[in-house]
């Protein structure tokens, strides 16, 4: 039982240090951004679970020697040690919580302060609703290039003036899919889970790049969801969206999609 | 030429109270027409309207003596209100989490990540030419 306490605190340990080297750094994350999300995430859960089933472990062999010792006898010092050994093992996991219920408070707290700020924009700013398929998108009179979701709003997808006279339908279209495609995959808790752990972990350098990479990971994985419904309008709508904002980062963003159809078409070129 | 285009009704106000609004400092009727967008009325034009806009509630004066007079809006234009609450949310980097941004949403540690992984490096000189 020792052991495996040790194995599974070691095991935590080198997730730790581990995912941000395996992870955290490499080209291949930004040509397979799900891949990457998902390996961030199981050594992080992983990890997790490593951690707290070492903490039972050891509580489970320290109980283990504890009744051994007192096996043949009625003694009360025995039943206390047990008793002793169990607040013991369950206080760290029980101050863990503390911290992680203090330090997610007020990211909670701000996500609710932005959907009211939202939801008030909706009723101050809003010309125009419109049903793409099953989504309900809110237009808001806004002349720069602006396009977002949040769940909890009465509409589904809120899109800025700005955006929407510089883009095409077609790329219109694909910026919907792309905010679908965070819903769907359900980003805003990816996310929300990243910043709650590296704020309950503020010096821990796999918590920080986590939380860095995940914002940049959810992007790239609905640029490629929205690619497969819309194909190079997403990229044509970084393009036109990026040009207009002086924003390098859709630049980029549209260069990788522009990268990929091209292999695509030299892939199906070959055969 | 001052007071020259003939505007709607209502026109006038309206710019005045969009000058007013997106100032901060109460302004005199001079400094009204200074920025005035356009075609400006004529001054005496603008003091009936601004009177006309402090009747309404619109507008109130601050500064007790003539010479002196500046006038301020009573109350914010909702929208300008919202897009000042669009501007902060679009630039804001510590909600990245609850608000999911098609734009923008990206830190320079991110831009570096793709400019590497994107943009072949190009060859180092060779030293010995």
């Amino acid at each position: 039982m020792i052991a495996l306490a040790l194995t599974l605190v070691a095991y935590a340990l080198a997730t730790l240090a581990a995912a941000p080297l395996l992870v955290g750094r490499g080209r291949w994350r930004v040509h397979r951004p799900g891949l990457a999300l998902t390996a961030w995430f199981a050594m992080f859960f992983s990890g997790l679970f490593a951690a707290t089933g070492s903490l039972a472990a050891a509580v489970a062999a320290a109980l283990d020697q504890v009744l051994d010792a007192h096996r043949d006898s009625d003694s009360v010092l025995g039943l206390l040690g047990v008793i002793a050994l169990c607040w013991l093992g369950f206080g760290p996991l029980g101050a863990a919580l503390f911290v992680v219920t203090e330090r997610a408070r007020p990211i909670l707290l701000r996500e609710q302060e932005t959907r009211l700020e939202l939801t008030e924009l909706v009723h101050r700013l809003r010309y125009r609703t419109e049903r793409f398929g099953d989504l309900t998108v809110g237009f808001l009179r806004y002349e720069r290039a602006f396009a977002c979701t949040l769940q909890g709003l009465d509409m589904d997808v809120l899109v800025s003036s700005g955006a929407a006279s510089a883009l095409s339908r077609a790329e219109l279209a694909a910026v919907i899919e792309h905010e679908r495609a965070h819903v769907d995959l359900r980003h805003g808790l990816v996310l929300r889970l990243a910043e709650v752990n590296a704020a309950c972990l503020p010096r821990v350098r796999a918590a920080a790049e986590m939380m860095r990479s995940s914002a940049l990971l959810v992007e790239l994985v609905a640029d490629d969801a929205a690619a497969r419904r819309c194909g190079g309008a997403v990229a044509g709508a970084l393009r036109t969206l990026g040009t207009l904002e002086g924003d390098e980062s859709m630049l980029l963003r549209a260069m990788r999609l522009e990268q990929r159809q091209d292999a695509a078409r030299h892939v199906e070129a070959a055969r | 030429m001052a007071g020259k285009r003939s505007r709607a009704q209502g026109e006038l106000e309206r710019e005045i109270l969009a000058i007013l609004r997106a100032n901060d400092l109460p302004l005199s009727g001079k400094e009204i027409l200074e920025v005035f967008p356009g075609d400006k009325p004529a001054y005496t034009t603008l003091l009936t309207t601004l009177d006309r806009l402090r009747l309404k509630g619109d507008v109130e004066k601050v500064g007790a003596a003539a010479r002196n007079m500046r006038f301020r809006a009573t109350r914010t234009d909702p929208e300008h209100t919202g897009k000042a609450m669009l501007d902060r949310l679009t630039e804001s980097s510590d909600r990245r989490a609850s608000l999911l941004k098609f734009a923008g949403s990206l830190d320079p540690g991110d831009i570096e990540v793709l400019r590497d992984a994107l943009i072949p490096k190009a060859p180092k000189a060779d030293r010995n030419g």
